[in-house]
């Protein structure tokens, strides 16, 4: 398990891909992740159409930066302090080979981890995890040569006017929902319950070892110098923010 | 299932129009056909949307195949496309063939 640290968006996703080949080469054992995003950016998944799931010009606006995940889904906002992170990597051997099943058991975790700090949420198939009917956590996952990575969010506290100034939310997805406002759709650990930031981390580690064998450790040197690599050749990289 | 953007274009310059179809799965999630056309030819086609493919880089060929088929003109485009991601291994999270086959279903540039 590594310590919670942020780090930027590109460099963020590169450590995923970075852990993942470490894994899949054997030099690094099963792996949890807990992290930030320093500045403040939206995700969005590998098959979506940036313009129309992010408002560029508010980004720049608001210093938000764009980065394009390896996995698909949906557009995330990852607002600076607001929202944690996690990452799953593992060989694919040691996770349920149904994808929905994968899902529902991470999807678990964080129920757990919620009690944990005494808020009640259930996991909503595909991929999300609800407090009273609203969205608190999402997650995508992917499985490439022999590895299982997934990647979710636990919004912490969620500043609406600017999240939503940032992503356009398809009608579509509205009327799916059965609701007109997209705001209303998601909550955070803060609304439900005012429970210091750490507690929540560690109740999200504890949730996420149980039954486990485990240590904290830290990235190594090779990990370090692949994500660079791999953030300044992938995801830093213009081509493949905004194509696909 | 309630398909939306029929037939709405999109402006690509040079003769090429972009046409966009898309549909909000039930239980699922969002699908979009996303067509070049150049007169009443189909110069390309993409897959967009918050759905999961795996392995991700299998969807570039689902593309392929589609257009060297001209899947928009079979008859049975369902069971072809089932067949095409069994045979490649490849899985879907978010749509299923159906859902692809009835976006397909009678397009025309």
């Amino acid at each position: 398990m590594l310590r919670y640290e942020a780090n930027t968006p590109a460099m963020n996703m590169a450590l995923d891909e970075a852990i993942a080949e470490a894994v899949s080469y054997r030099v690094a054992g099963p792996t949890l992740r807990f992290y930030g995003w320093d500045p403040s950016a939206v995700s969005i998944g590998r098959f979506q159409d940036l313009e129309e799931v992010v408002d560029m010009e508010q980004c720049e606006r608001l210093g938000v930066q764009v980065v394009r995940r390896s996995t698909g889904g949906g557009a995330v906002f990852h607002d600076s302090g607001k929202e944690i992170t996690y990452s799953v990597v593992c060989p694919e051997d040691m996770m349920p080979n149904d994808i929905n099943e994968a899902y529902q058991e991470i999807g678990g975790w964080l129920v757990n981890a919620l009690k944990l700090i005494g808020i009640e949420a259930t996991f909503e198939p595909i991929n999300d995890v609800l407090v009273n009917g609203k969205k608190i956590s999402g997650s995508a996952q992917s499985r490439r040569q022999g590895i299982f990575t997934q990647h979710g969010t636990l919004l912490y506290d969620i500043d609406r006017v600017r999240m939503f100034s940032v992503l356009k939310v398809p009608p579509d997805k509205l009327d799916a929902h059965g609701i007109e406002d997209a705001t209303e759709r998601v909550t955070s650990v803060r609304e439900q319950k005012k429970v210091p930031w750490d507690f929540v981390i560690a109740a999200m580690a504890n949730a996420f070892i149980i039954n486990k064998q485990w240590y904290v450790g830290d990235l190594t040197t090779d990990e370090m110098a692949r994500a660079e690599l791999i953030a300044r050749e992938r995801y830093a990289n213009e081509d493949w923010t905004f194509g696909r | 299932m309630r398909p939306g953007g029929h037939g709405k274009a999109r402006g690509l310059g040079q003769g090429v129009r972009g046409l966009e179809r898309r549909v909000k799965v039930p239980g699922g999630k969002t699908l979009v056909l996303k067509v070049d056309c150049q007169g009443k030819e189909v110069k390309d086609l993409r897959l967009r949307g918050d759905f999961f493919f795996y392995p991700e880089e299998g969807l570039a060929k689902l593309e392929s195949f589609l257009m060297e088929n001209s899947a928009w003109k079979m008859e049975d485009a369902k069971t072809v496309i089932a067949s095409f991601l069994e045979e490649h291994d490849y899985r879907v999270v978010g749509f299923a063939p159906a859902d692809l086959a009835y976006l397909l279903r009678g397009l025309r540039c």
